[in-house]
């Protein structure tokens, strides 16, 4: 047979015949993810988000960018250009950054602390680490219901807004809120002081001024000798002696910020997504100290706990 | 006793040991800096979320009294009741014995406490103030502050006992010369419940105690408890007394102690009121003030209530101010039994105080206190005479008035460099005004690091009886006049974190004490009259370790003291060169059970009559564990295990140049909580 002959039966054969061959894949999902430092909330938050956003969307695309807790190193690792279709930011530092350089590209901003970072961003939204004041009270009268009078002692104008809201609400959970206001660390002792005879609780907001490890010690001491129990702001204070810190599931906060990402990649605009809290809440609580702040605490508060600190 | 020799020990010999000391352990301070350097470096500014995330360092409620070296402009100890409770301290005289520097010494009557050296033979601790939540006690007659089954506050009323050494006039006054021991006493939300708890041991002693305290939601806290001791006391045998007349020198079922007492606390909101009452009886083995010997008459009684409001107010500008208004009463009844007649010591005060402080920070560098304090002593009577037949030598009936205004400012020049400096002065009916600065530098050297430049100078006022006492001419007459004794403290600390649970304290102390008042024969009629006198001067240091590792927490000092009356240029008497503590407890039973061991060391001392205390080291262990039953807890104590035989000089008043002290003793207790 000439090779014309077969060439042109080869032809047909091919056009009757359905030969394996690629189809034009559908475009990977882009996705740039900043994150502000490696640490295991920032680590099971995004390996989170990824499987969720691949069991929604498909394939992904996904180009980490690891600013490890230091902003000297942001020039050299953090793209000029998104080249995304989203951006998944986890941490303060890696939302501020990108804020900063992406003003179009949309982005989900996951571990900041409230959603005071992402105002002013109409291509933001995100998952914020802060509880409502709602939720805080409604568990301090869960998990310690004879406590009465919350002592706060606040730095920043942003925690201001959140105590002047807990003032406001307070008297509806049948508590009263005793603040202080503090210019710096070196006023801190006469804070407590003054809370020493009129707070039944300590609560401690994030405000990273007057709780921080170089704090932490005042703040424990304080609370041990005048048998106020410190309401933590997360786990590692209750290991270090406050009575219970509600804390948050950070896988489930990397499948909230999936959640919007698919929102917002299927068309939705990151604008009309209002910032929201994690929606799953822990909490740890500490039995030492609260046998030796002679606390009767529900027996069920101690079951219920994600973690129990001995 | 005969033969004894007084202690001697050059200025220049002392010198050179502190001297040597001082270098000695300065090498090993800074030679502990690589192996147990853990300072931390300030943390890099925090970023949000970050401090959820932070390593925070674990606080224990054990170090719950740990002291911020940082700001204190004194060199300050603390003893809590987990420590009191482990070591089964049953006096506040005991809780003194365990700290750096003091130590205390006793007549079978009354407890003295001698701090840095030095003590005063009949002086009943009129230059250290004690104060109970920061309210005065020294009585308004002798201005004696007792320590002793005598004190006015249960030790299981306290929370925990903060001793403030050196000159703090400029603050509080007078007394507060040598030291301020400011016990605390617990609050209701410590309990949440009752507490009911029984001790017997040697002599056949017992106590027993019932406590009630809570706070309620409504943010009311009260605390209300009371009790009873009894002790039948040692059989006593005193050599000075051995003759067939005397019954052979032995006092038998004479050394009796009685107390009764109850406490008050209520507190709400910034409104707290307090009340305490306690007496006691104790019998006197020992014929002081040439009493008959071996007379079952021979007694003291002493009374002591207090009551008071206060008023604590914070501002939102983080000032606040404090209002206290108090009543205060003693009573002193002694009976004398002498071979014809029976004669009776009588001492009555009352008195209100009005006190009152506020304090402002002002900018971020300064922290103001401004204060004053009126006191106004209804009542300040003396009275002896023989009861049958009667006859009266003083029947002295006082009033007078004290006020004082003080100011005090916190200077911080740079964020690691502080000066405190206050001044107060006191205005006194009897001798005019005083007045009284302090100052302290206080630098953090680094996070670990604090030094303490501290000077202060204080006064005692002459007290009533000093001033007045006589007994008709027969062998004493009043001085009516006296001026206040003063001293001068020059002192440097140096406090360091050696390691994240060990910390290490040196003191170097310089006192000078003038116008010291004490009895002597006035050549001119032969009679026994009050006088400004004595100069002492003191120079120490001290040394402190404490620390924790795993369930084993101690506590170490050692004090080289030098002191010196600088008319005799002689170590005064009861004044020991050196004084060593050793306390260490260890938790068992995953904290259930603790057996704390406590050694105490005391070098000779030297007697009114010359002669020489021997040196001694005492043992006392205690146990103490919960059982099966939750809120039972057992405790058994041994005080000076090893039974040695141990004294403590006598005083003027006293024929006995030794007194000696109870041999081994055992105390079980049992306390439950619910």
């Amino acid at each position: 047979m000439p090779v014309s002959r077969l060439s042109t039966l080869l032809a047909l054969v091919g056009v009757a015949l359905p030969v394996p061959h690629s189809r034009p894949a559908p475009p990977s999902t882009r996705v740039l993810v900043v994150v502000s430092q490696d640490a295991p909330p920032y680590r099971a938050a995004l390996t989170s988000f990824r499987h969720a956003l691949e069991r929604g969307s498909g394939s992904l695309d996904v180009r980490v960018v690891q600013l490890g807790g230091d902003p000297d190193r942001v020039s050299k690792v953090m793209p000029q250009t998104a080249q995304a279709d989203l951006v998944l930011t986890l941490g303060t530092l890696a939302t501020r950054e990108s804020l900063r350089r992406f003003h179009t590209t949309p982005v989900v901003a996951g571990m900041i602390l409230s959603p005071d970072e992402l105002e002013g961003s109409a291509n933001a939204t995100g998952v914020f680490l802060q509880f409502p004041i709602e939720t805080e009270l409604e568990w301090l009268t869960r998990l310690a219901p004879t406590l009465r009078r919350v002592g706060v002692i606040y730095h920043s104008a942003e925690t201001r807004d959140r105590v002047t809201r807990a003032e406001r609400l307070a008297p509806g959970s049948n508590l009263s809120i005793q603040a202080y206001r503090i210019d710096g660390p070196q006023e801190l002792p006469d804070a407590l002081e003054n809370l020493a005879d009129r707070a039944d609780v300590l609560w401690g907001m994030t405000d990273p001024v007057v709780f921080n490890p170089e704090t932490a010690k005042s703040l424990l001491v304080f609370s041990f000798r005048h048998q106020i129990p410190l309401i933590g702001q997360s786990t590692p204070w209750v290991k270090a002696g406050a009575l219970y810190a509600l804390d948050r599931d950070y896988t489930d906060i990397g499948a909230q910020c999936a959640e919007m990402a698919e929102k917002i990649l299927s068309g939705k605009a990151p604008n009309t997504m209002p910032p929201v809290p994690p929606r799953k809440i822990r909490y740890t609580l500490n039995r030492k100290t609260a046998e030796q702040m002679k606390l009767e605490l529900p027996e069920r508060a101690f079951r219920d706990a994600a973690e129990v600190v001995e | 006793m005969r033969g004894i020799v007084p202690p001697r020990c050059s200025a220049h010999g002392a010198w050179q040991l502190i001297r040597a000391t001082l270098l000695l352990f300065a090498g090993a301070w800074f030679a502990a800096v690589p192996a147990f350097g853990q300072q931390t470096d300030a943390p890099a500014d925090v970023l949000g979320e970050a401090s959820l995330f932070q390593e925070v360092p674990r606080v224990s409620a054990a170090s719950k009294y740990e002291q911020d070296p940082r700001e204190a402009p004194a060199s300050i100890s603390v003893i809590t009741q987990e420590e009191i409770e482990r070591f089964g301290y049953r006096t506040l005289a005991e809780v003194l014995n365990s700290v750096r520097g003091f130590f205390t010494s006793y007549d079978r009557n009354y407890t003295y406490v001698a701090v840095r050296g030095f003590t005063l033979p009949g002086d009943y601790n009129t230059r250290i103030l004690l104060l109970v939540d920061g309210h005065r006690l020294n009585d308004n007659v002798a201005d004696a502050a007792y320590v002793g089954t005598e004190s006015a506050l249960d030790l299981s009323a306290v929370e925990r006992v903060e001793i403030i050494r050196g000159a703090a006039s400029s603050l509080y006054g007078t007394n507060a010369f040598y030291a301020v021991i400011n016990v605390i006493t617990r609050n209701g939300r410590s309990l949440q419940g009752g507490e009911v708890r029984a001790d017997a041991g040697t002599f056949g002693a017992y106590r027993a105690r019932a406590t009630y305290g809570r706070r309620v939601p409504s943010g009311i806290e009260f605390l209300v408890g009371g009790g009873l001791y009894r002790s039948g006391g040692a059989d006593l045998y005193f050599p000075e007394f051995d003759t067939p007349e005397t019954n052979n020198g032995l006092a038998v079922g004479l050394d009796g102690d009685r107390t009764a007492d109850a406490f008050a606390k209520l507190t709400y909101g910034g409104w707290s009121f307090e009340a305490g009452i306690q007496g006691r009886k104790k019998q006197v083995p020992t014929a002081s003030f040439e009493t008959t010997f071996d007379d079952p008459r021979l007694t003291t009684r002493d009374g002591h209530a207090f009551a008071f409001a206060r008023y604590d107010h914070p501002f939102a500008d983080l000032s606040r101010i404090n209002v206290t208004l108090a009543y205060d009463r003693h009573r002193y009844t002694g009976t004398y039994p002498y071979d014809t007649v029976v004669q009776r010591d009588l001492q009555s005060g009352d008195w209100g105080s009005l006190d009152a402080q506020y304090v402002r920070p002002i900018g971020q560098r300064h922290k103001v206190v401004i204060g004053g304090e009126f006191r106004s002593n209804f009542r300040q009577d003396q009275a002896l005479y023989d009861v049958e037949p009667y006859q009266s030598y003083l029947d002295d009936h006082r009033s007078s008035q004290v006020w004082a205004l003080f100011v005090q400012d916190e200077f911080r020049i740079a964020p690691s460099l502080l000066l405190n400096a206050g001044l107060r002065h006191d205005a006194y009916e009897t001798f005019g005004g005083t007045t009284n600065p302090r100052a302290a530098l206080i630098f953090n050297l680094d996070h670990a690091t604090t030094l303490k430049a501290l000077y202060g100078r204080a006064f005692r006022a002459p007290n009533l009886y000093e001033l007045y006492s006589q007994d008709g001419g027969l062998t004493q007459k009043p001085s009516g006049r006296l001026r206040p004794e003063t001293i001068e403290s020059y002192e440097f600390v140096a406090e360091r974190q050696l390691a994240r649970t060990l910390r290490g304290t040196v003191s170097l102390y310089h006192f000078d004490a003038a116008r010291l008042i004490s009895i002597y024969s006035d050549s001119a009629d032969g009679l026994l009259v009050f006088g400004n006198l004595n100069r002492v001067r003191s120079t120490g240091v001290e040394f402190e370790a404490e620390g924790s590792a795993g369930p084993v927490a101690a506590r170490a000092s050692y004090a080289l003291q030098h002191v010196r009356d600088a008319e005799q240029d002689l170590a005064p008497v009861n004044s020991p060169t050196h004084v060593g503590r050793l306390g260490v407890s260890v938790g068992m039973l995953r904290e259930r059970a603790h057996v704390s061991g406590e050694f105490r060391f005391l070098s000779a001392r030297r007697t009114v009559l010359g002669g020489r205390v021997p040196p001694y080291g005492l043992v006392n262990l205690t146990l103490i564990g919960q059982p099966m039953s939750r809120g039972l807890e057992l405790s058994a104590s041994v005080y000076n295990l090893l039974n040695r035989h141990y004294a403590d000089p006598g005083g003027e008043e006293l024929a006995q140049e030794l007194v000696f002290q109870d041999g081994r003793v055992v105390r079980f207790g049992a306390r439950y909580q619910f």
